[in-house]
């Protein structure tokens, strides 16, 4: 993979995750606030996940580059931006499969009280995971550029 | 509500997919940390690559217990289960930010 296009995939990454950050707090908020489940609430909480599935996929493709070509010369000059890489990491994966949990559980338990509150929760427990992750990740790119 | 049904199974099981997947994962880092992992830059060109194992295994588990509660459960079980298990999200959430922030 060329850098070119490493950076290209890694920019990709960043800014569909921060769609899916955005996009999260729709479900988040109307659940919340409203008694009724409505369509887009559902379909919002969907797209959110895939959203950040598809961040996560994107990450997921590139990592085998960042660990061969940015991480040695990252772990050697900037060990606390590494560290936090791989916090970042670690709570992406909690991001991605707590949103999957909650736009699920929200399409097929919805219809219960029990099922919506869970799935507010799930949800919003994705979006504190995934907003942390964006902020670690805007820290790691702010240092590590493809090249680097 | 025709955009959402009442399969409270379903949602017990998609509910404990995503904390079991994230559970495993901070638990599965947390355990090379204290087993000891080769340290990162003695592995970096070689095929094992623990992020892509961890992923994996935790979406293996996750996918099992998922599939076991949904089909073992009764709806009523279920039903009882899903508000229990939707009060500790955010707590456990917590503490997996927190054991990923101290141990990266």
């Amino acid at each position: 993979m060329s850098a070119a296009l490493f950076g290209l995939l890694e920019r990709v990454h960043g800014h569909l995750a921060v769609l899916a950050v955005a996009l999260l707090l729709h479900p988040v908020i109307t659940l919340t606030t409203r008694r009724l489940l409505t369509r887009w609430t559902v379909r919002s909480a969907e797209l959110a996940a895939l959203l950040l599935g598809a961040s996560f996929g994107l990450g997921w493709f590139v990592y085998p580059e960042y660990r061969g070509f940015v991480k040695p010369t990252l772990l050697a000059e900037a060990p606390r931006v590494a560290a936090a890489f791989e916090t970042k990491e670690h709570l992406a994966f909690c991001a991605a499969a707590l949103a999957v949990a909650g736009a699920v559980t929200l399409r097929r338990a919805g219809a219960t009280d029990a099922g919506r509150s869970t799935a507010r929760a799930l949800l919003l427990a994705a979006w504190i995971c995934a907003v942390t992750t964006g902020g670690l990740g805007i820290f790691v790119a702010s240092i590590a550029q493809p090249g680097w | 509500m025709s955009h959402a049904s009442d399969d409270v199974r379903a949602g017990l099981a998609a509910t404990a997919f995503g904390l079991v997947a994230a559970i495993s994962y901070v638990v599965q880092r947390l355990a090379s940390f204290v087993g000891g992992e080769a340290p990162a830059s003695t592995v970096l060109m070689s095929a094992h690559v623990p992020f892509f194992w961890r992923v994996g295994l935790s979406c293996f588990q996750g996918i099992i217990v998922a599939g076991i509660l949904y089909l073992a459960l009764p709806r009523d079980t279920a039903a009882r289960w899903l508000p229990r298990l939707g009060r500790l999200v955010l707590p456990v959430t917590a503490a997996l930010i927190a054991a990923s922030l101290l141990v990266p």
